[in-house]
């Protein structure tokens, strides 16, 4: 679909070396068709954080074309929106950046990411947000097998469907599934809460459906908000470890922080 | 201790070999990664899986340095060896050119050229990532991406609650996974499928721009998988030996058919080799095999065994800043650690004065015959029981 963007990146591409474009106070443009991953690291690390907590500096990317290991490690407070697909390993091990992309991200997107957010207009391929310790990972369409495998902290938010085995190894953190899920869900996860809308294949052994009750109500709540996935909390169900009910139960509804 | 490969011996070089030193003073090897980079290893020996846990972090640190500082590149990653808020020795020391020259002075060749580099250190890129950090990446020489699943000390396929707390460090009212075993993975959770490895090997090169990503396997995997592996580009090869109880002949014998399969899918691919208990000369045997370097945990593990023997027994055991425990284990790698790491070194460096196709010779006949090196004399006429 054409749009004003594809068509600036079109003509950047006609117009090397032209890396970057000051578009209007607190906005850049860079392009990834002209400057190598480290030039681009590089060059978003340069630019002046906002002053405003409220506004992040933006910069927009353009020439996305599919590229692997896109903008892994990054470390700085900025807004990065861009349209297009990328490849493997996107955005792995990040922190701050809070990244929009309308596009599809394939395996390994958000690796490891420790903080900030990115949100997918868009599917994921498998392993979506795997090892992630923090920050928001948001796909807005439907993310493949293994998503959220061996997070430790943070949430994943997928509006539609994942595939099997989401959460697998899974030692903390958040993960809410707007669709259907394949098999297996929560295997060998601890200490991790799922909220799914529609139904799983099956669920793995040593976890369960336990009730949603107001309070996690209210926190789902504030949790779709914050990933702007629009939905009503008590549409959603909540799976979890045996053990973890079974310690929620036993202290007589006072749940262990650690397991919020 | 008697070696397991003792019915091999070394040769001298033959009668009429021009004198030369050249190559006789140096154990450096290069491995060159797929975009072409080169990575510089001084020392053909590694720590392949140290038990961190054993010891307090920042004990477990100093070993680290300790050992790193002679050369042996140490698997670490900064999870650890380090407690709160704190920065681990071993990946944030460089060494200054004084200390360098210093070595140098002493005759501690294996770093003695160099000036400022970080001590030398592998990453475990294990399939669920647990205690990784991306800082882990920085400075690494070798990134050991681990496609075997882990095996506790118990013999599960899992994280015992002591590594699982370290890694992860949550307060002690609040243990990961309830304080108990956390299952190991089986396969890399982001990777599709071992077709599209080389995906992941990329990511890691990318994330590591002067590390080599070397694949672990477990040997009896390799025949296997090794063509699917070899298609993804990797810049060399960990052989796990440890697990399977072999005898030396079926160490010996397995090394070379390693080093024969690692050549089907590239002459001289970086064959590193995991053997379990070895001695120095062992070690030095296994790169005659055709290993390109050795890994020597259990010499590693006499330390912290030691160590954690020293502590049980002291009444305020190793007191973790304190001079005097960091002075003791000093003392423990220098008396029990480095004398091995010389002497591997030694008979490695000689090797390279003799002719490369035939570094050793064997006082057993069935060995000779099955690993095809010449029996020597003196077995033949004396008939040597084996």
């Amino acid at each position: 679909m054409p749009s004003p963007s594809n068509s600036n990146a079109d003509q950047h591409a006609s117009d090397e070396p032209l890396h970057e474009t000051l578009v209007g106070p607190g906005s850049r443009q860079f392009s990834m068709t002209t400057m190598t991953p480290q030039e681009l690291h590089r060059a978003i690390h340069d630019v002046p954080v906002s002053e405003s907590d409220e506004k992040l500096t933006q910069i927009e990317l353009l020439g996305v074309k599919g590229q692997a290991n896109a903008l892994m490690r990054l470390d700085h407070p900025v807004r990065i929106h861009f349209e297009g697909d990328l490849g493997d390993y996107a955005f792995a091990f990040n922190s701050q950046a809070d990244i929009r992309m309308t596009g599809n991200a394939r395996h390994g997107v958000g690796e490891g990411m420790k903080s900030g957010a990115i949100r997918i207009r868009g599917d994921a391929g498998v392993g979506a947000g795997a090892a992630m310790t923090g920050g928001t990972l948001a796909v807005y369409g439907a993310a493949g097998d293994r998503c959220g495998a061996g997070m430790r902290g943070g949430g994943v938010f997928v509006r539609g469907n994942v595939g099997a085995e989401t959460g697998v190894g899974a030692l903390g953190g958040t993960i809410v599934i707007g669709g259907d899920a394949g098999e297996n869900l929560g295997d060998a996860m601890n200490n991790v809460t799922v909220f799914i809308r529609g139904k799983a294949k099956s669920l793995a052994a040593g976890v369960t459906e336990a009730p949603l009750r107001k309070r996690e109500k209210l926190r789902l709540g504030l949790l779709l908000i914050n990933a702007s996935i629009r939905g009503d909390a008590q549409d959603f169900r909540r799976i979890v470890p045996q053990a973890m009910l079974d310690a929620e139960q036993s202290k007589l509804g006072e749940i262990n922080p650690n397991w919020r | 201790m008697t070696g397991r490969l003792d019915q091999l011996c070394f040769l001298p070089p033959r009668v009429g070999t021009p004198w030369t030193g050249q190559s006789c003073d140096s154990t450096a090897q290069q491995i060159t990664r797929h975009d072409g980079i080169l990575v510089e290893i001084k020392l053909p020996l590694f720590w392949y899986d140290p038990p961190w846990h054993h010891l307090d972090a920042e004990i477990a640190d100093v070993v680290a340095t300790v050992v790193a500082e002679s050369g042996v590149i140490v698997s670490a990653m900064r999870s650890d060896l380090s407690g709160p808020n704190r920065e681990p020795i071993l990946h944030s020391y460089h060494r200054s050119s004084d200390e360098a020259a210093s070595d140098q002075l002493d005759g501690h060749e294996g770093l003695s050229d160099d000036d400022t580099s970080p001590l030398p250190r592998m990453v475990p890129y294990r399939h669920e990532r647990y205690g990784l950090s991306d800082l882990d990446f920085d400075d690494a020489k070798v990134i050991d991406l681990r496609l075997s699943a882990s095996r506790d000390e118990s013999g599960r396929f899992g994280y015992s609650p002591e590594r699982i707390q370290r890694w992860e460090a949550t307060p002690s009212s609040q243990p990961v996974a309830g304080g108990g075993w956390v299952a190991a993975a089986t396969f890399l959770p982001d990777v599709e499928s071992i077709d599209t490895l080389s995906a992941k090997i990329d990511q890691l090169r990318a994330l590591s721009p002067e590390a080599a990503v070397l694949v672990s396997i477990d040997a009896h995997l390799l025949e296997m998988e090794l063509d699917v592996i070899a298609a993804s580009d990797l810049d060399g090869l960990i052989v796990r030996m440890d697990e399977m109880n072999l005898s030396g002949k079926q160490l010996a014998l397995l090394t070379q058919q390693a080093r024969k399969l690692a050549d089907e899918v590239e002459i001289d691919l970086p064959l590193w080799v995991v053997p379990g208990e070895i001695t120095a000369e062992d070690a030095a045997k296994l790169i005659a095999l055709g290993a390109s370097a050795v890994a020597i945990d259990s010499w590693g593990r006499e330390i912290i065994d030691q160590i954690m023997i020293e502590s049980e027994s002291s009444s305020s055991g190793y007191a973790t800043s304190s001079r005097a425990s960091q002075q003791r284990v000093n003392d423990l790698v220098d008396e029990q650690f480095l004398p091995k790491v010389e002497r591997a070194s030694g008979f490695i460096q000689a090797m390279r004065c003799v002719a490369p196709d035939q570094p050793l010779g064997c006082l057993s006949r069935s060995w000779a015959k099955a690993l095809g090196i010449p029996a020597l004399t003196v077995a033949r006429l004396s008939k040597l029981p084996e």
